[in-house]
This record gives structure tokens, C-alpha cells and sequence, in this order.
């Protein structure tokens, strides 16, 4: 008697959520048009916002790293969800591993473009962004000490070469997301995959460190962008 | 209620995007912290291959060999090989600096030793981050004590770059 009382309140059950799910599709549709209308309202009413922003992580960084400098960028909504991003920064760091001293300092340039994945419908500038840019650093280099290995890798001797103008060009995946803090006032953190691309190098040296690409090169490395930016217009 | 549900739908399809984004971004981070490059290997300053013969044969001979690397006074032995039951050495030259290096070499454990001597110049040369620059050689010239040794034969080259040339062949009588 009771195993029927359960059975029958679960076809009751399923048959109610039947009914709301059907219902809810419904809804769903006049939601969606809804929301579509006014996404496409609010997008068109706001294009071209001007963002600047300044590098509020690295002046941290000083404390830990040799790596010191700073970075500035600007930002600008071309069309909807696109927007153009122009960085510039000056970095000065030091490489000193593995036998090796090397200074450098310089400035850098990146170019590029957001694309909003998600967007508040009441501010799109709020959201997340994936993005690219193009990268390219002119600067200093000298090398304090190389290192000279005899057989078995241990370092018999150093050299040692003066400065010299260098540059590197790379290009970067961007990834990350803009939040409103108050006012005008937007966080900006963004991680970035950096993907080396060439240089004009000092007497065949692979860069060991180069400035807004960072030390350890490889075929990819990785920096962050922690930022605020201030919303002009 | 409809505003809830389309809340919902929009919450999942942003978070659908937002993972693809960051699900690659921690796939290649981790693509990234595999790689190793501070070891150097293979490329870096190459030893000076020598094979035994013997003379009568004239084949390559397999016995115990005792080698010491010694400095210019022909003092403070460095080990390289003791009881190496093997028909060729691989002996590390000098630095930058140096232009001779002295070895002594020794055939089965009761035998009088012979010194070796490798004459050279060196040159450097870039190779990578791990391995900085290296040291190669140039014009080498060699000289022995003839004890036990018979004769020695330089050989193709007498420029040292890499290991897989044998650059000189020291003759026993066994």
C-alpha cells in the first residue's frame, strides 16, 4: 500500500516537471528574444570607450625581483565587442644564472586587440576577454659575464662583452577579464602566453632576458597584467 | 521567473566560453613548465678521443688502463681511469688559457707508465644558455715517452670540435 503511495507521487512528480520544463522552454524563448534586443539596444548605444591603464604588479615585483619598470596601456572599443589595445613599457632586468650576468633595460611596444567572450549587458566594458598582440622591445644589452666551459660542463673561465643596441619581437595570447571597481575606475588582470618569435641578437646570443617578455627564454613563456584603468569616456 | 531562468541559461553559456578560455590557458602552462632547458648536454666542450692498437695486429686492444690527467710540474695526479678494461679514453683538455696538457697512462696494473703529452690552441665558441660557450681545439700536436708505448698516430684532424672523430691512436707491443 505504501510502495503504491510513493509510486503514484512519483508519476506525479514527473509529470508536473514535464509540464513546468515545457512551460519553462517557452519562457526560455521569450527570454532569450528579450535579452537579444536589448544586448543589441545597449551594444550599439555604447561603441567607443576609451580605457587607460597603468601596471599596478610589477612596482610590487621590485621588492622580490631584479625586474623593474613599469607599463601603460590604452584601449579602445572599435565595434562591439572588439577592441583595440596599444601597450608601452620600459623595463630594466638582470639575468644572472646558470654562469651568466647580463643587463638589460629598454623599452617595449605591444598591438593588439580584445574580443569580449562575455559582457554585463548594462556595461559592456565589464566582462572577459581573449585577445592577441604583437610585441616588439628595443634595448640595451650588456653582457657582465659568459660563462666558458671546459669538457664536462664545469666553467673553466669568463668573458664578457659591452653593450650593445639590441631588439626581440614576440607575439602574445591574451587572456583575461575587465571588472568595475567604482566609478570609472576598472581592475584589468590578464595572463598572457608569450610566444618568441626572433631578434636581432649581440655577437649570435640567444636573449637570455629581454624587456615585457621576461627572463628564462624559451620557445614560450608566460607574464601577467595586473592593472587599473580608468574609463575616459 | 522568466528573468531567473534566462539568468541561468546565460550564466552556463558565458561559463561554457569562460572555461574553453582559462581550460587553455592552464593546458599551455603546463605545456610550458615540462620544458628544461637549463642542462647542458651534448654540445659542450669535447674530450680528446684516443684509441689503443696494438702494433703487430694493428687492431684496436682491449686492456686495463690507469690514466691520470697531471699538471705542468708533472705533480697532482687526477684520477681519470682506474682498472677501465676498455681500447679507448676520452681525456679533457685545457682551458682557455692553457696550450699543453699532460696525462699519464698506464697499461695493466704492473706496467712502467708513459706520459703523454697534448700540445694545442683553443678557441671559443657560442653554444646555448646551459652550455655558455665552449672551448675547441686547434693544431694539436702530440708527444710521448716511449716506456711502453711504440708509436702514436694522429689522426685525420687535428682540429678538436666533436667527439665522434678518434683523434689519436697510441700502438703496445700487446
Amino acid at each position: 500500500m505504501n510502495q503504491l503511495r510513493i509510486f503514484i507521487f512519483i508519476i506525479i512528480i514527473n509529470f508536473s516537471a514535464t509540464l513546468t520544463a515545457q512551460q519553462d522552454s517557452i519562457n526560455l524563448e521569450a527570454g532569450t528574444v528579450l535579452a537579444e534586443k536589448a544586448d543589441s539596444l545597449t551594444s550599439k548605444k555604447k561603441a567607443g570607450n576609451l580605457f587607460i591603464g597603468v601596471d599596478v604588479f610589477t612596482p610590487v615585483l621590485f621588492a622580490f625581483t631584479d625586474k623593474q619598470g613599469g607599463q601603460a596601456m590604452v584601449s579602445y572599443r572599435v565595434y562591439e565587442k572588439w577592441n583595440a589595445v596599444a601597450e608601452a613599457g620600459y623595463e630594466k632586468n638582470i639575468y644572472d644564472e646558470l654562469g651568466w650576468n647580463v643587463d638589460v633595460n629598454g623599452i617595449y611596444f605591444k598591438l593588439g586587440f580584445n574580443w569580449f567572450v562575455s559582457q554585463d549587458h548594462e556595461d559592456p566594458s565589464n566582462g572577459f576577454y581573449a585577445g592577441a598582440r604583437l610585441a616588439y622591445a628595443a634595448y640595451e644589452q650588456t653582457v657582465n659575464q659568459y660563462p666558458i666551459r671546459v669538457s664536462g660542463n664545469q666553467i673553466d673561465s669568463y668573458g664578457s662583452f659591452p653593450s650593445e643596441n639590441v631588439s626581440a619581437y614576440w607575439f602574445e595570447i591574451v587572456g583575461g577579464g575587465r571588472i568595475r571597481l567604482l566609478g570609472n575606475l576598472y581592475a584589468d588582470v590578464s595572463v598572457r602566453p608569450e610566444i618568441y618569435l626572433g631578434s636581432k641578437k649581440q655577437e649570435g646570443l640567444e636573449p637570455l632576458v629581454i624587456p615585457g617578455y621576461g627572463k628564462d627564454i624559451g620557445p614560450i613563456n608566460f607574464s601577467l597584467f595586473w592593472g587599473l584603468t580608468y574609463k575616459l569616456f | 521567473m522568466w528573468k531567473m531562468l534566462y539568468f541561468w541559461k546565460e550564466f552556463i553559456r558565458i561559463m561554457k566560453k569562460r572555461n574553453l578560455i582559462f581550460g587553455l590557458i592552464i593546458s599551455l602552462i603546463f605545456a610550458v613548465s615540462c620544458e628544461e632547458d637549463d642542462v647542458c648536454v651534448g654540445e659542450g666542450t669535447p674530450y680528446l678521443t684516443v684509441v689503443f692498437r696494438n702494433i703487430q695486429t694493428q687492431e684496436n686492444s682491449v686492456d686495463t688502463l690507469f690514466v691520470e690527467r697531471l699538471d705542468q710540474n708533472l705533480e697532482n695526479p687526477d684520477t681519470l681511469y682506474t682498472w677501465a678494461l676498455t681500447d679507448s679514453i676520452k681525456l679533457p683538455l685545457g682551458g682557455l688559457d692553457e696550450s699543453v696538457s699532460y696525462f699519464r697512462i698506464k697499461k695493466r696494473a704492473s706496467a712502467i707508465p708513459d706520459i703523454l703529452t697534448v700540445h694545442y690552441n683553443t678557441k671559443t665558441s657560442y653554444v646555448s644558455k646551459a652550455c655558455g660557450f665552449r672551448i675547441t681545439y686547434e693544431n694539436l700536436t702530440y708527444e710521448a715517452t716511449y716506456n711502453n708505448i711504440q708509436s702514436l698516430l694522429p689522426g685525420e684532424s687535428n682540429v678538436l670540435e666533436n667527439e665522434s672523430a678518434t683523434n689519436l691512436y697510441i700502438y703496445y707491443n700487446y
